[in-house]
Order: structure tokens, then sequence, then C-alpha cells
């Protein structure tokens, strides 16, 4: 309240104005009645009470992109996968997540990119990998050689029924790896993993890329 | 509203008629909860909105008919040229750069619409960095099946490559990092049969943002999203690719983002 009441007090033998003292008495009315004035309010204090134009910055939805272009003809430039049976992280595909306690919806959008042409390639598994954990619930490709070939026409004649997926080995491939995980309140860290099942222990040992490469998250929280 | 008891000009100032005044005073500031807002009345349980009004947009192609994309009817529309080229063939437009819309006219199927969506009915979304804009829209993220059924060509191995674009003003601009590709002859149960079907799923995913924008040197309205073609063909003889179904989904997003690209 910037209004001063009373304006001024009365002191020993001070002869009363009842005009002073019905002025102070309506001023104090105005004040206590809410009568909001330029007194009671600074020029800028309208930006502070109301946004215009802005999210808040509590909104329920934080999204997040990594990504790199890269073309499959230009082999030195890849991300080469390494001849491994351990999980390897891919080069780029670091996603951080920040925020409170919710979900995280993680998408990994990429590119396989083998010797082009190259029949020897054994087949790789995908999979998310959250706080330093693989998480299998994400497994992508069996690895399982026997099981690549299909006809689309005759189905039954060529897949073996190992009620897995295909193995990732064709020289060009598209893939997507995407999982929903529940996620504490702090800092997360999100990696796209691959390995080599059938690792090839002699020869010629084929080459592994990831191509182009886009990670993404949505975090979510209530 | 409180009314003093004001004194008249000319008054005799009694104790009583102060007390009385001072007495109104009291008990309009004591019964000041009287009338008081409920502590949280003027709050509400506010959903926050997710996407905008009139989103997402879906357009698919789900019959088993294939469309079909030849040299000789796509021309130079069809031959992939370099990484992050911009602009391509559109539905009814002359065939133009190196790749074509998937779903083009000239494909010859019972294809309703092409994979073009046009966003907010061609205004778009300006996704800039603070969400300061009109839209206040961040990030639009986009979802992109289809089947390649097989690439008709006996003499050679073909590639088939997909992409997104988006819109801004005349021109559609690549985003490279979705730049996705498919070898067909590898597939094959006989090498040789070139008829065979192969049938493999291109799936995409994709987080537009400014950083895009920024990295392909466009304004930040996007205006419309659409898929792509092409296929790398060495030799330029004849290829014929037939493609399934597609469906391609972008759905603006009222959020905070963070992007990185390289």
């Amino acid at each position: 309240m910037s209004w001063v009441f009373p304006t001024s007090l009365m002191r020993t033998g001070t002869v009363l104005d009842w005009m002073d003292v019905n002025e102070q008495l309506a001023a104090y009315a105005s004040v206590i009645d809410g009568g909001i004035s330029e007194h009671n309010l600074g020029s800028t204090v309208g930006s502070d009470l109301y946004t215009t134009g802005k999210l808040a910055q509590d909104v329920a939805v934080r999204a997040g992109s990594i990504g790199v272009a890269l073309s499959p003809f230009t082999t030195a430039s890849l991300i080469q996968v390494p001849m491994s049976e351990q999980w390897t992280a891919v080069d780029g595909s670091e996603i951080d997540i920040r925020g409170p306690a919710g979900m995280v919806v993680i998408t990994y959008s990429f590119q396989v990119v083998f010797g082009l042409f190259d029949t020897d390639t054994p087949g790789l598994q995908f999979a998310i990998e959250l706080d330093g954990s693989a998480r299998n619930g994400t497994l992508l490709g069996s690895g399982d050689m026997s099981n690549d070939l299909y006809n689309q026409d005759d189905v039954d004649a060529v897949q073996i029924p190992t009620e897995s997926g295909a193995s990732i080995k064709h020289d060009l491939s598209p893939h997507c790896v995407e999982g929903v995980f529940p996620v504490d309140s702090g800092a997360h860290t999100a990696r796209l993993l691959v390995r080599n099942p059938y690792v090839v222990r002699s020869g010629t040992k084929p080459e592994m890329y990831i191509g182009s490469l886009e990670g993404i998250h949505f975090h979510l929280w209530a | 509203m409180w009314e003093p008891e004001f004194l008249a000009d000319g008054e005799t100032p009694t104790a009583s008629k102060i007390n009385t005044i001072m007495s109104g005073a009291r008990d309009y500031v004591n019964d000041l909860d009287r009338y008081a807002l409920r502590r949280g009345a003027v709050n509400r349980i506010i959903s926050p909105h997710i996407i905008p009004a009139g989103t997402p947009a879906v357009v698919q192609h789900s019959a088993t008919s294939a469309h079909t994309y030849s040299d000789a009817v796509f021309l130079a529309s069809l031959r992939y040229n370099a990484i992050g080229t911009n602009g391509g063939a559109a539905s009814g437009v002359t065939n133009t750069g190196d790749r074509a819309v998937i779903g083009h006219n000239s494909s010859g199927g019972a294809v309703a619409a092409d994979a073009t969506i046009s966003l907010n009915s061609g205004t778009g979304y300006t996704v800039d960095s603070d969400g300061s804009s009109a839209s206040m829209v961040k990030a639009i993220y986009c979802m992109f099946n289809c089947a390649v059924i097989n690439v008709v060509d006996p003499s050679e191995n073909v590639l088939v490559m997909m992409c997104l674009q988006y819109l801004n003003g005349p021109t559609w601009y690549t985003l490279p990092h979705t730049e996705r590709w498919v070898d067909v002859k590898t597939r094959r149960l006989s090498p040789t049969t070139s008829t065979e079907r192969v049938g493999v799923d291109v799936p995409i995913r994709t987080l537009i943002t400014e950083e895009d924008t920024i990295e392909r040197g466009s304004g930040n309205t996007i205006e419309g999203v659409r898929a792509m073609v092409s296929l790398e063909d060495s030799t330029a003889t004849n290829s014929v690719l037939h493609l399934g179904s597609f469906r391609l989904s972008v759905v603006p997003l009222l959020c905070s983002v963070t992007a990185s690209r390289s």
C-alpha cells in the first residue's frame, strides 16, 4: 500500500479540521476497497503478471533431437561398427535428458551400411541403452544368419521358424529402435548400442557402418 | 464498498461521533475476509496443450496396388544426385530435381494423394527457438513408413533412397539426415530374378526444429512436409521401382526443445 495513512498526525493542541479528517478517511477507504491507482502499480508490473506468446517453463513435454547426415557412398565419413560381440555405443548417438520424474520416449532412426555388395556380412543387433544398461526390450535384429532371406510370394518355403526377427546384414537397410522408459528426476543419458553376435574371426572382415542417424526423445511428466 | 460516516462541516466533534467513525473503520478492516476470495478460488486446473488445433495430419496409401516409378517416365527426377539436394518432382508438376514425391500421380498406381502434408492450411508453423511466435510450435515430429516391393532391373544393383523434405516459401528443403537407403538385389533369393518381391519397410522418424532451418539456410516457418524417393542407378538403364503402402504422419508440438545437427 503506497498511500500513507494518516498523512499527518494530530498533536496536543491541534485544532481539528474536519475537511482534513474526511479527506484522509476517503483516501483510506479507497485503498481498503481495492481502488488501485498509479500509486499501486509500477509501469512494468504488467509484464510480470501475465505473459503473452511464450511457453511456460513447466510445459509437460520436452523434445530433443540429435542428428547426423552421412552419405553411404563416402565410407570414410561413416560411423564404423567395431567387430565385437559386446555392446558398443554408436558414436554421436548420445542423448542427454534432464528434468522431473516421468517417462521418456526414445527413438533412434538410422541407416546401416555394409561394404556395398559384400555378401559375407554377419548380422548385427541394436538396442537402446539408458543410464548405462542395455534395455533388452528394445532389441532389434536376431543375429540369426539363417533367417535373412524370405520370398514375399513364397514365405513358407524359405523362412526358418526361429520366432525371431531377421538379422541385419543387408548392404543398405534403414531401421528404427524405439522404447518407453520411466525415469526419476535428474540427469539421464541414452545411447544407441550395436553388437555383432557372429564375429568373423579370420579372413577378410566386413566393413560395417552406421550412416545417417537421428535420435529423438520426448520427456513427459505429470 | 465502505463509506465512512464523514463529519459535516461545523458539526460538533464529540467523542461519540469520532468513536463511531473509528469503529466503522475497525469493523471494515476486521471484516475484510468476509468478501475475500477463498484461497485458490481463481486457480483452475489447466491441461497444457501439446498440439495446436487442427493437428495431427496424416496421408497414407494402404491399398495393395503398387505404384510404379520408371526412369522413362520420371527422367532425371528419379536419378539421385547428392545428399541433401533440395526440390524435386511434385504431382502435377514437370519432373525436376533428383527425387520425386512418393505417390506422384505419374506413378500409375491407385494412390489417392501423394505423400505431401500442408500444415496449418498452408500457413505453416514457425519453429523458433524460444517459442515466441504466435504458433508457439517448437518442433514438428514426422513419422514415415513405406514398403519397397522391388526394383526391376536385371542388369545391375539399383539402390533406393527415401527422405523427408519441408516447405518454406517456394522451396522444398531436404532434411539430409533423413535420407535412407535400401539395396534390393542382395535381398533376392535369386539375384537374376528381377521381378522377385523383396518387401522392405523403410521407416523414417525426424523432429524438425529451428536447428534444421538454420542448417539448411531457410526461413523457420514449416509450411508442409513430404516424402521423396529416388534411385542410384549408375548405368542409367531403365529401372522400374515398385512401391507399396506408405503413411506419413506429422505432429506439430507445443514443447520445449533441444536439437543438435551435424
